[in-house]
């Protein structure tokens, strides 16, 4: 399990200027009805290549709508988002989507595996999507499948895996393809205590291979782990830097929480 | 028919009494259900049109076969009015005795009293056959019957006077007659128009007074006139023995209601009449009023028949929709289940919803199938020539037809829902909450497995015995019930994989080899064997193909573009969930096997139309029918240069009467005599007596022996409906003066009847059957080497016009029956389309659950970069590739079952391929489901990945 990322070249020099991500000033409003429920009020964020972010926060603070902003999975009000150098909302929603399929990947709490699918062809799909032949993404799942250590459960569906299994799978897909950066949304909400221990210990073997992580986490654990921990509150980021530094779970009781679900928005206090 | 809607009406009621009584004692279930209903109200809509379609179907199949009766027994009507009885001879003398008798007879009460059924009214009538010739329209029309009645005795004759059709008709004057909507349509006839009246050497000129619409006299015959109008043609027609004087009775009653009185009352007059010679009596109206309902009850079974596979189609579509709701809310349900929900609870709340289905359903598909059927029957009606030119198909349907349609509908959807809602209830709580799969049962309980071995060895008896038996169905169904109750066992042994090969390549294997194995059992004869075939083979060809897996999975990676992913989406759910997809191939399959079967039968019909035309020739090529004495005999025609050969048989309407017969039934009957046969057979047997060593053997033996006939396919049957006569079956003639019973034996079954030959019998015996009733002479025509038959026939209609003679090309003739022919299967095809409809909106829903089934792995894959593009594709696909599967099995099946069934028919059939057909078979659901698809997968493709992988919906 030592050999776990990505083949990317990874080096120890301080950081680069040039980050991987930079958001600017970006707002998210939800609407429910007539009534405007702010998710992210202005954020301003640089993660550079090899850095491990750990973004927590009180429950409906936003951290989910930091994420789906941030990597393109949702459409933002105002502000910029770039990466790798490209403005992620400049671009057509086709070649939005072309950008996140070769430069980003998810895990996700729900794992979102494909059911009907093999773990290893679960695996493949993010090299099939990019135009990989099927040999050869065939070829790079098994391999990735055996680095997260599940070379002998490669032919199972998802039904026949566990939790902790399936979360191996999701983190294997996540890295197949080798993008410049991951991003995970409550990794180990899913799991019992000692399985989220596995997976954190897995997510901290692949930044230790240089692979670039913003994880969004509850567990004090994880988050703390981080090179830089970001604290989001009521749509805002509170604290930016060293989790050694950064105030304690409980110093962050929202102001107005806020819980947004599928079809509206309301505001918990 | 009342029988079963009660019963259908109580299994309803028991299935749907307990939902009922759950509702109103727990109104939290039915609040449950109802809001589960209105949830997804598209989807809702969606569900209730796949169900009713199966409604609408059945209840079609009733309401044409009403207004199909309807339309036949309009016929009562249009062309008796109040004639019940007709006392017929064409000797003058012997008419005027007979008629004396009846008066007397009515007179001393024998035949009833007038307000009990007896006789009511007497009316003296004399029938001419006669040539029609309109100069003006240069047209003819042969064999006319003129009838020449007292008008002013007439109008009051019934006692109402518009039954009669001549209340409103004027007196006539010198030379003028009355002409009949129908004649004068055929002859472009108007008012004030000049005809020539042709009987034997005669000819009178008359002009039309009044054109009637055909009404009880008015219809009667095609030209009426005062008595006295034609006296050269009268005395003609009697030197010429072409004149039938008639007694017209009418009994007590309406129109429609004297049909038990007039064959009581016939029975008797026949009696009373004995005595004398040639002299008939006849019921025509209640032979007409038996054959409305014979053609009615045929067009039911015909229409029954076709439609059940679109019934089929729609239980599986049901089954399928309530499995995925059932899988759509598992989680839910097992939360009922761990909140205390019994399983009794849970079945019932479940079927409840689906109650709430199955019952608009089943009074929308009622409605809908009372429209449909009427549409059938209009178009379907005409094209068979079931009733009379310009018959009505007034929408006469019995409330009891109806009934049954909507009960035997509900029913079918209450057992789908009831039985998937106690399977659904069978879930294992914490895998429900926890949504984790069901792992596959590989060892069976001990219960289980004796069960299954009882109906295995349970099957195999029944196959065994219905070889023995000689019954299809039983033979049919046994293997296969064997083969699929044996699954518990060969779990046991083998991989699901290869339980499923081995289990449909042995029932597929059964269904296409039990016909050439069994031929003599497996004749078709009964339709549910066919509907069985279809059945029994789709569920074998199903199998296989859930079987096969593996190498659709491999074959899609080989023809995928690049790497495949949208195939290869596209196939990922239809092989991991083989239930359903079963259920899909099986719902397409089904209906365009039937389809293909018809559409090749049709072609195939088609192209052997010349070969049919010569099987029933005789070496002819015209066929010429003329009123006997008329002067156009074999002699006169043989001197012509242009005609090499010819042989004549006589052809009359004789009575018959058999076991499976609630009343007799007219049936043409044919004379043959040697000379017919040195020529050749007058049609190839499709069956018969193994004691004849050839056709022409059993024709032989026909003519030798007055016992004995052949009969045509569908002899006593229902246009559309099988026939109970085959070999060997015993019917018999009806004597037309003491009505005494002659029994015959069938000694062949002949093919479709095109020429309208009818029972073929030795000439004497045709001779006695037809006696005193109007009889034509039927000449065979070999014209001389070069002529043209086409050119031959019109040459002989030019010649012999007033003789009545009418000359057609055999070649035309068969292909005027095949036109018909190809309209019915036409229309039986367009029938099916409601299957392939089912099929469709089945898809539609399938689609548009799989899109919210699979909403977070949807935007898992658009979050990792899929674009809306391949999701779209992924779901055409996997639609298209089911409707593909589904259409080739059923036309690979269709067409072996087409090649077994042609056969049967008639061996010496080729098999012709309907390529544009089945291109268009295959086509039109794989455009239909595609569009069906289009929508759900515009919405697979636009789901907002952010919401999706947080939330459930």
């Amino acid at each position: 399990m030592n050999d776990v990322g990505p083949q990317r070249t990874h080096t120890d020099t301080p950081v680069p200027p040039q980050p991987i991500l930079r958001a600017r000033g970006v707002i998210k409003t939800y609407h429910a009805g007539t009534q405007e429920v702010p998710a992210l009020r202005g954020i301003d964020l640089d993660v550079h290549v090899g850095e491990l972010v750990t973004v927590m926060g009180p429950s409906g603070n936003g951290k989910t709508t930091l994420l789906n902003c941030l990597s393109g999975l949702d459409n933002i009000d105002a502000g910029t988002v770039t990466v790798d150098g490209a403005d992620l909302f400049a671009m057509s929603d086709a070649k939005r989507t072309r950008h996140r399929a070769t430069r980003m990947s998810f895990v996700f709490q729900a794992f979102n595996l494909i059911p009907v699918l093999s773990a290893a062809e679960n695996v493949e799909l993010p090299l099939l999507i990019t135009g990989v032949p099927h040999k050869a993404a065939r070829k790079r799942a098994h391999d990735v499948l055996g680095r997260v250590g599940l070379g002998d459960r490669a032919d199972h569906r998802p039904g026949e895996l566990s939790g902790g299994e399936q979360q191996r799978v999701t983190v294997a897909r996540a890295l197949v393809g080798e993008p410049a950066l991951i991003w995970a949304d409550e990794p180990t909400g899913a799991l019992d205590s000692r399985t989220a221990g596995d997976i954190i210990e897995l997510l901290l073997e692949v930044h230790a291979a240089g692979q670039t992580l913003v994880i969004v986490t509850h567990d004090e654990g994880l988050g703390r782990t981080g090179q830089r921990l970001v604290q989001v509150r009521d749509g805002r980021i509170v604290h930016d830097g060293d989790p050694r530094t950064a105030p304690a779970a409980s110093e962050l009781v929202p102001v107005a929480a806020v819980t947004v679900t599928a079809t509206s928005a309301e505001v918990v206090l | 028919m009342t029988a079963v809607a009660v019963l259908t009406g109580l299994c309803c009621l028991l299935l749907a009494l307990p939902l009922a009584v759950t509702a109103v004692r727990q109104r939290a279930l039915a609040a449950m259900a109802l809001r589960n209903v209105g949830r997804r109200r598209t989807e809702a809509a969606l569900v209730v049109g796949g169900a009713l379609l199966g409604t609408a179907i059945i209840t079609s199949a009733f309401v044409v076969g009403d207004v199909i009766d309807g339309a036949v027994a309009d016929e009562a009507r249009t062309r008796y009015g109040p004639i019940d009885l007709t006392v017929t001879s064409p000797d003058r003398d012997a008419f005027e005795l007979a008629t004396a008798i009846v008066r007397d007879t009515a007179r001393d009460g024998k035949l009833g009293a007038a307000d009990r059924g007896g006789v009511d009214w007497l009316l003296d009538v004399t029938v001419t056959t006669a040539t029609i010739e309109a100069p003006a329209h240069d047209t003819a029309l042969p064999r006319v019957e003129v009838v020449a009645l007292d008008l002013a005795e007439a109008r009051t004759f019934g006692g109402e006077a518009t039954d009669t059709g001549l209340a409103d008709a004027g007196d006539l004057g010198p030379g003028e007659v009355l002409v009949s909507a129908v004649t004068a349509a055929r002859l472009h006839l108007e008012t004030g128009d000049r005809l020539l009246v042709h009987v034997a050497d005669t000819t009178t000129e008359v002009s039309v007074a009044e054109v009637l619409e055909e009404v009880g006299l008015a219809g009667y015959g095609g030209v009426i006139v005062a008595p006295g109008t034609l006296p050269d043609a009268a005395a003609a027609a009697e030197g010429a023995a072409r004149v039938r004087h008639q007694l017209l009775v009418s009994l007590a009653g309406g129109v429609f209601d004297t049909r038990e009185a007039a064959v009581d009352t016939s029975e008797t007059l026949r009696t009373a009449l004995a005595g004398l010679p040639d002299v008939r009596v006849d019921a025509p109206k209640a032979a007409v009023l038996d054959v409305a309902e014979q053609e009615g009850a045929g067009f039911t079974e015909l229409f029954g028949t076709i439609g059940a596979f679109s019934v089929m189609a729609g239980i599986l579509l049901l089954v399928n929709l309530f499995t995925m709701l059932a899988e759509e809310r598992r989680t839910e349900l097992g939360m009922l289940r761990a909140l205390g929900f019994t399983r009794r609870r849970l079945t019932r709340t479940f079927a409840l919803e689906g109650l709430l289905y199955a019952l608009p359903a089943a009074v929308l598909g009622t409605g809908l199938g009372l429209g449909i059927g009427w549409l059938v029957a209009v178009v379907s009606g005409p094209l068979l020539g079931v009733a009379a030119d310009g018959a009505r198909y007034p929408l006469v349907v019995e409330p009891a037809s109806l009934a049954t349609g909507a009960a035997l509908g509900l029913l079918v959807s209450l057992v789908t829902v009831w039985l998937a809602s106690t399977r659904i209830a069978r879930l294992n709580i914490v895998r429900a909450i926890r949504d984790l799969p069901e792992p596959s049962r590989r060892r069976q309980g001990r219960r289980t497995l004796a069960v299954s071995g009882v109906a295995v060895v349970g099957g195999v008896a029944l196959s065994v015995a219905g070889a023995v038996g000689q019954a299809g169905a039983a033979l049919l169904l046994g293997v296969p019930i064997a083969a699929y109750t044996a699954t518990p066992w060969l779990r046991r042994l083998v991989s699901g994989r290869r339980m499923r090969l081995a289990v449909g390549v042995l029932v597929l294997g059964w269904a296409l080899g039990v016909v050439p194995l069994f031929p003599d059992v497996m004749t078709f004869d009964d339709p549910i064997v066919f509907v069985l075939q279809g059945v029994v083979s789709t569920a074998g060809a199903v199998s296989l193909v859930g079987g096969l897996d593996r190498v659709w999975a491999g074959l899609i990676a080989r023809i995928g573009r690049g790497n495949g992913l949208a195939a290869r989406l596209g196939v990922a759910y239809p092989l991991a969930r083989p239930m359903r997809t079963s259920l899909l191939l099986g719902m397409f399959a089904m209906v365009v096997f039937t389809v293909t079967i018809l559409s090749t039968v049709s072609v195939t019909f088609d192209h052997n139309s010349d070969t049919m035309a010569t099987d029933v020739a005789v070496g002819a090529d015209v066929l010429l029918d003329s009123a006997p004495g008329s002067g156009v005999d074999a002699a006169t025609l043989t001197t012509r240069d242009d005609i090499a050969g010819i042989a004549e048989v006589t052809r009359g309407i004789a009575t018959f009467t058999a076991d499976h017969l609630d009343a007799t039934r007219a049936w043409t009957v044919t004379g043959i005599d040697a000379a017919l046969l040195d020529r050749g057979v007058p049609a190839a047997l499709a069956s018969r007596d193994p004691a004849y060593p050839s056709d022409a053997a059993a024709y032989q033996a026909t003519l030798d022996d007055p016992t004995l006939a052949v009969v045509p396919d569908g002899f006593l049957a229902g246009a559309g409906a099988t026939s109970a006569v085959v070999v060997g079956s015993t019917f018999a003639a009806l004597d037309p003066a003491t009505g005494a019973p002659h029994e015959l034996t069938v000694v062949g079954v002949g093919n479709t009847d095109w020429l309208g030959t009818g029972v073929l019998v030795g000439q004497p015996l045709a001779a006695e059957l037809t006696a005193g009733a109007e009889t034509g002479v039927r000449s065979y025509v070999e014209v001389a080497g070069g002529a043209d038959p086409a050119a031959v026939a019109a040459s002989l209609n030019r010649t012999y016009l007033a003789a009545g003679a009418d000359a057609t090309p055999i070649a035309a003739l068969v292909d005027e029956a095949m036109g018909q022919l190809r309209g019915l299967f036409a229309m039986l095809q367009g029938y099916l389309g409601l299957g392939l409809l089912i099929g469709t909106a089945g898809l539609g829903v399938v689609m548009v659950r799989a899109v919210r089934e699979r909403r977070q792995g949807i935007a898992m894959l658009r979050a990792m970069g899929a674009s809306s593009r391949l999701v779209r594709t992924a779901m055409l696909v996997e639609a298209g590739l089911t409707v593909v599967q589904g259409t080739v099995i059923g036309v690979l099946l269709g067409l072996a079952t087409a090649q077994q069934l042609l056969g049967v028919l008639d061996q010496d059939l080729t098999l012709t391929v309907p390529w544009v057909g089945l291109a268009v078979i295959v086509a039109v659901p794989l455009v239909a489901s595609l569009a069906a698809t289009a929508w759900p997968a515009a919405r697979a493709a636009a789901i907002r990945q952010a919401v999706a992988l947080r939330t459930a919906e």
